[in-house]
């Protein structure tokens, strides 16, 4: 987005602001549906991270750095709304339509897509956001830190813990199901 | 394939391929509705260049040293605030954060009163004299006495609101909405189907709600149901109005003579027949409106604007507040006049409902605040005094919810001394009260839970079948977890430093992860029947490693093959590689050799022995196809059946020891241990597949048997009555008190799963469903305790 329109919707212009809005609500969407894995939440966080920002728009400092200060207000929304889920209701988020599946290399490479499908949704929130700010925004760490407000070595920890935890979840998955019940039939 | 050192790689492959940036229709424009009704909040550097601007910029350096003076008056004020410590809120909040519920008395500190591991708590309210606090977590309604802080379940269910009297709750539940009398402990239900908007009249006489889409009144004394209007009201969208964070799922508000309601009308009530699909949150316009109990003169006091919503009648009847559009805090008079904002610069988003003084001078609300100042915006509680709108942190950190009461003078309860932190809180003590709400079946009235470990977290599955909910979440690397007999420690295999996956974990209720030191490259981990054992398992193909350790990382020693334990964990018969048995105690490393196999010689490999639950005996099958006995103290053996050509394949004890239900090639048999002749349980005809995964009931009055071809066969003993459970997989576990059956639906239709819980005879069939992902471990499910 233009700094220029940046500046304005700092300044109270509500049309700017919805010139910032409409720029930057796919990005937002898409970030907020890899974090969250529910597609309701993920909605009502982008829309409020969006009215946060309106309101809060006076205190982006530097107008370069409104993605960064958009992805922090949609981090926090997202951390809301993963954090009142107290009754499960999971709708899931399929994969795209039109994958082509033709050959090997493909095939291997959707079903490792599906490995990590499922080792994400095993994840917390929390650490789907850290690894999206690392390798989806492909944030250097301390911009990722900022994002997600916490510092620099906490975000090098938590990513190593995101990333163990996806192995872990991915290498479950893989092991045959019941393996020591069948010791003893 | 497995985590792979190339993740990275990869996970930026599957983010590129599956990000959608598709925007839902209508988002952008709901935010631009609502943004454009509102200004930016000012912030201090915007005033202060504006007052640069204003006076020029020869006067920087005046401006500057103006600032400094007025932070060190605003700070000499502060301190002197502090010292006078008085209490800005009179009477008692209750807060929760992060499952813990938090108490403060008169301003005071807050006073960690409710913290159970792996429960989530949720503060709802108070009772009228601040004696009881009423709070849920997520499937049960409790009530703590804040004096004590005892803590008495009360029902199942969600979202307690106390009448006036504090004799009854009304409170959901999946079947929609009941009234529990406190005294009495009758539940009765009402014509109210949705949880958590609904209040009590202030007299005790009525309770308001919705039924579908309409506002009614419910007399609590007859049950007559009065409908005040077919109303608008967001609807299904995922969350539910019982879900106490949906921002609109805010209860009608009494007038304080009971005699009008207040309430929220939504837009999409004109708009469309049934609300579905189009009412969102903030993207339908809302009006308050006012009606009489008796559903006369209904009129609207706030037109429609998006936003709108939580109306809350004053003491005094004077004012009604309400959050406006941009979520700030309004007044109106209930006839809709003097309609005037009360938004100061630092109430920036209100959250959660609002509180009354009993004066009617103030209101206590939630604001979280935004995420820009090195915070991620933590929620705030505002005491904000009506007079001119100013405002004044009656706490911080409050968490997701809280509850404030205002009682009489004098009667505000003494609470405990703070603690020194969450840890050295008191350990609540969780009394259970029989419920009989009687909205599920016969199955699901008492406080139980099916755990299952899915490889990362225990979820709990109560039976009152509202929800699942997690305990506890999984140290990095977790793999292969496995659940204690009791449901509340976890298992696991986690990796060493290196990330080498093949150390044992153990995970306690709280959530501490303990390393098991000395052992490594371990496979798997099973619990003894007793939880106090596990057993590890290195079965890489060059060397086949068991051994045994404490539940609290002790006693590590090697055992010289798999183990069969008695139901006590005292005794252990272990099966060597050799096809020699060895017999003992789990606590002596040094097993007794009691030979090789007494028997006719194994066809191919040595079997398996099964030791009866009083560890006096084992159960085998023959190299002859027969099941045989072996006793452990004589070393005399008895055959049990003559068949010859049925190969037994799996044999299991009476929990008595004395019979066991024996399973070969020709059906299921019912054996005595003293050799009697068998009674066929269940013929195998030509077609039919292998019954397996037999299991008594712990009090061994019935027997499970999994049917391969489709469901479970429920055996009453003695009578030998058989109810088929058609739609339950396997293994179908027993809980410990005999009473219920649970088995997983193997082929539940859309996402999740089913569990399948059925009274001990058959009977009370009830279905539990979590929309959870079933993970491998979730098929294997164990009853919490």
């Amino acid at each position: 987005v233009d700094r220029g329109i940046v500046e304005r919707a700092r300044d109270g212009d509500h049309a700017a602001f919805a010139v910032v809005a409409e720029a930057s609500i796919g990005h937002l969407t898409a970030v907020a549906r890899l974090i969250l894995r529910d597609e309701e939440r993920a909605q009502d966080a982008v829309q409020d991270a969006l009215i946060a920002a309106w309101k809060g728009i006076r205190s982006l400092r530097d107008p370069d750095r409104l993605d960064a200060w958009l992805h922090r207000l949609l981090v926090r929304a997202c951390y809301a709304h993963a954090g009142r889920g107290r009754i499960h209701h999971v709708t899931e988020i399929a994969f795209p339509d039109g994958l082509d599946l033709g050959g090997p290399d493909e095939h291997r490479t959707v079903e490792r897509r599906d490995e990590l499908e499922r080792g994400m949704r095993r994840l917390s929130a929390g650490q789907r956001a850290v690894l999206v700010a690392t390798y989806y925004l492909d944030l250097p760490a301390p911009e990722a830190a900022d994002m997600l407000g916490i510092p620099v070595g906490t975000l090098k920890s938590r990513l190593n813990r995101a990333l163990q935890g996806l192995r872990g979840a991915i290498e479950a998955d893989s092991r045959p199901a019941s393996d020591t019940r069948e010791r003893y039939a | 394939m497995n985590g792979g050192p190339d993740l990275g790689v990869d996970l930026r492959d599957y983010f590129r391929r599956v990000a959608d940036p598709t925007p839902d229709e209508g988002r952008l424009a709901a935010v631009l509705a609502e943004t454009a009704a509102v200004r930016p909040i000012p912030s201090w550097r915007a005033r202060a260049a504006a007052l640069a601007h204003l006076v020029g910029p020869g006067w920087k350096p005046a401006l500057l040293l103006l600032a400094v003076l007025t932070l060190l008056a605003a700070a000499l004020i502060a301190g002197a605030l502090l010292l006078q410590a008085r209490p800005w809120i009179p009477g008692l909040l209750a807060y929760s954060t992060n499952g813990k519920v938090y108490l403060a008395s008169d301003g005071g500190p807050g006073v960690l009163a409710a913290a159970e591991p792996g429960v989530d708590f949720h503060v709802d309210g108070w009772s009228p004299d601040g004696s009881t606090l009423l709070m849920d977590d997520g499937f049960g309604i409790y009530a703590l006495d804040p004096r004590t802080l005892a803590i008495r379940r009360l029902v199942a269910g969600l979202d307690p609101v106390v009448s006036a009297d504090g004799t009854r709750i009304a409170f959901s539940d999946a079947a929609g909405v009941a009234i529990l009398d406190l005294t009495s402990g009758q539940v009765r239900r009402t014509d109210l189907d949705t949880g958590g908007v609904f209040a009590w009249s202030p007299d005790g006489h009525w309770l308001a709600g919705w039924a579908g889409t309409r506002l009614v009144v419910i007399d609590v004394a007859t049950g007559t149901t009065t409908i005040l209007g077919a109303v608008g009201r967001p609807s299904e969208r995922g969350a539910t109005p019982s879900d106490p964070v949906y921002e609109d799922a805010v209860p009608p508000s009494w007038s304080p003579d009971s005699d009008r309601i207040a309430y929220v009308r939504y837009a999409c009530g004109d708009a469309c027949a049934d609300c579905s699909g189009g009412c969102g949150r903030v993207a339908v316009p809302a009006a308050i409106e006012v009606v009489d109990v008796d559903g006369g003169n209904a009129r609207e006091v706030v037109p429609a604007h998006l936003g709108v919503g939580r109306p809350t009648w004053s003491p005094d009847g004077a004012w009604i507040a309400y959050a406006g559009t941009g979520r700030l805090l309004h007044l109106v008079r209930p006839d809709g006049s003097d309609d005037r904002t009360l938004e100061k610069d630092r109430i920036l988003e209100l959250f959660g409902r609002l509180w009354w003084s009993p004066d009617s001078t103030s209101i206590v609300m939630g604001n979280a605040g935004l995420p820009d100042a090195g915070s991620m915006g933590d929620t705030t509680l505002w005491r904000v005094f009506i007079s001119d709108g100013h405002g004044e942190v009656a706490a911080s950190d409050t968490g997701e919810s809280w509850a404030y009461q205002v009682v009489r003078a004098g009667s505000v309860p003494a609470l405990p001394a703070p603690s020194a932190g969450p840890s050295d809180g008191p350990s609540p003590v969780i009394t259970e009260v029989p419920a009989g709400q009687g909205n599920v079946s016969d199955a699901a009235r008492d406080w139980h839970a099916l755990a299952y470990a899915d490889d990362c977290t225990t979820h709990l599955l109560p039976l009152d079948g509202s929800a699942s909910f997690d305990r506890g979440s999984c140290p990095p690397g977790w793999s292969s977890a496995q659940p204690a007999p009791d449901g509340r420690e976890l298992a696991g295999i986690v990796g060493d430093a290196r990330g080498v996956p093949g150390q044992v974990a153990i995970r306690d209720a709280g959530g501490r992860v303990t390393v098991v030191p000395g052992l490594a490259k371990v496979d798997s981990v099973t619990w003894s029947p007793d939880g106090r054992w596990l057993e590890a398992w290195d079965r890489s193909p060059t060397s086949e490693v068991y051994s045994l350790v404490r539940a609290d990382g002790s006693g590590l020693h090697g055992i010289p093959g798999p183990a069969s334990w008695s139901a006590d964990g005292s005794v252990i018969l272990v099966s060597g590689p050799s096809g020699r048995w060895f017999v003992g105690s789990p606590e002596d490393p040094a097993l007794a050799d009691i030979g090789t196999f007494p028997g006719p010689p194994p066809p191919n490999t040595p079997p398996t022995p099964w030791l009866s639950p009083d560890g006096r005996s084992v159960a085998y099958a023959g190299g002859d196809g027969n099941a045989w006995v072996l006793d452990l103290a004589t070393g005399g053996r008895r055959q049990l059946t003559a068949f010859g050509f049925g190969a037994v394949r799996s044999i299991v004890w009476a929990p008595d020891s004395s019979s066991m239900l024996v399973i070969d090639t020709t059906g299921a048999w019912l054996v005595d241990a003293s050799g009697t002749r068998p009674a066929s349980l269940l013929a195998r005809d030509a077609t039919a597949e292998w019954p397996n995964d037999p299991s008594w009931s712990p009090d061994g009055a019935h027997i499970a048997i999994g049917l391969n071809s489709g469901g479970v066969l429920l055996v009453s003993l003695p009578t030998m009555d058989a109810v088929r459970i058609g739609d339950a997989g396997l293994p179908a576990v027993w809980s410990a008190d005999s009473r219920y059956l649970a088995a997983v639906q193997p082929s539940a239709p859309g996402p999740g799963f089913s569990v399948v819980v059925v009274n001990a005879n058959g009977s009370g069939r009830h279905l539990l469903r979590t929309d959870e992902t079933p993970g491998t471990n979730s098929l294997y499910p164990t009853w919490a305790r």
